[in-house]
């Protein structure tokens, strides 16, 4: 087989862009396996596809993923005997060969970062606020006693001057 | 449970990573097929939760994930595509890219990139060979592969 031949028809792209037909595709997939030159190939393709991907983006407004999320709560059920278990409406695990065990959908497996309700930021707030009156307080108080202090032992020292 | 520890650590693990890495380039790709923001942006809210039903189903280390979103977002866009037998070779957005294809290339890119044609397809309407099609398609890749200096 001329491999060179075939990277050139114009194959590769058809397949990347999802335009190949099934059988080009099913083709493809194993010569891709027999021929390390087409797999480098379609890699290279599939980069050049993904920067122009990226050249064409749109940041998505704020409040994107709430809506994602959102949308992903109403297309799941929630088994009552299970409460973490996510079962599908689609009826996929229903199929007999289906694995019984449960089934998630990950929407936050590997990120460090948690949501939290915008109402806490003002419990937050009131944190922040009493921590600083505490503070003040404490500086405050701390002063006065020191005053205090110093008046004692002043005292201390006149009171033994006079017994002298 | 090896098998998933695996996946974890060489494809995409959760919805959230792959909005956060292709949110926008899908955003960007829908954009230029409806041209109006909100539909887009309800597009890809739909689309992300349709690859979360399919999540576990999907073989995430034999494919290039961005050609798999791309193919979701495909689906979700089959109404426009019906309405719109031909896709309009003008991007909405300016296209570095597309401006330096010739308009032979530009029409068989735009037409295969934002539409659920195949070449053969595309071909007959075009009334033109496969073969050629493909050759336009594969030229419009080198024009990409220009641009981006290699």
């Amino acid at each position: 087989m001329d491999v060179r031949a075939y990277i050139e028809s114009g194959v590769l792209e058809s397949y990347v862009l999802g335009s190949a037909s099934p059988e080009e595709t099913h083709e493809l997939l194993q010569l891709k396996q027999q021929h390390q030159e087409i797999a480098d190939a379609l890699l290279e393709l599939e980069n050049d596809f993904e920067r122009l991907a990226r050249h064409m983006a749109i940041i998505p407004p704020p409040g994107i993923f709430t809506r994602i999320e959102d949308e992903i709560s109403s297309l799941v059920e929630t088994d009552e005997a299970h409460p973490s278990v996510i079962h599908r409406k689609t009826g996929y695990r229903s199929r007999p060969d289906a694995p019984r065990g449960p089934h998630f959908i990950e929407v936050e497996a590997s990120s460090n970062q948690m949501r939290i309700h915008k109402a806490w930021r003002w419990v937050f707030a009131g944190v922040f606020l009493l921590g600083k009156l505490f503070l003040i307080a404490a500086i405050y108080y701390f002063l006065e006693y020191r005053q205090a202090h110093e008046q004692i032992q002043q005292l201390k020292i006149e009171l033994r001057q006079y017994k002298h | 449970m090896k098998q998933d520890q695996a996946l974890l650590q060489t494809k995409p693990s959760s919805i959230h990573h792959l909005y956060d890495a292709y949110g926008g380039m899908l955003l960007g790709y829908i954009y230029e097929v409806v041209k109006d923001h909100a539909i887009a942006e309800d597009c890809l809210v739909k689309t992300f939760s349709r690859i979360a039903q399919k999540f576990n189903e999907i073989n995430w280390t034999d494919t290039n994930a961005w050609r798999l979103l791309q193919n979701f977002a495909k689906n979700e866009l089959t109404a426009f595509h019906k309405v719109a037998e031909n896709y309009e070779v003008s991007a909405a957005l300016p296209n570095a890219y597309l401006d330096l294809m010739t308009d032979e290339q530009r029409l068989v890119f735009c037409n295969v990139y934002y539409s659920k044609n195949t070449t053969a397809q595309l071909a007959r309407q075009l009334s033109k060979p496969d073969v050629e099609v493909k050759q336009l398609l594969k030229a419009a890749f080198a024009v990409i592969r220009r641009f981006n200096g290699r």
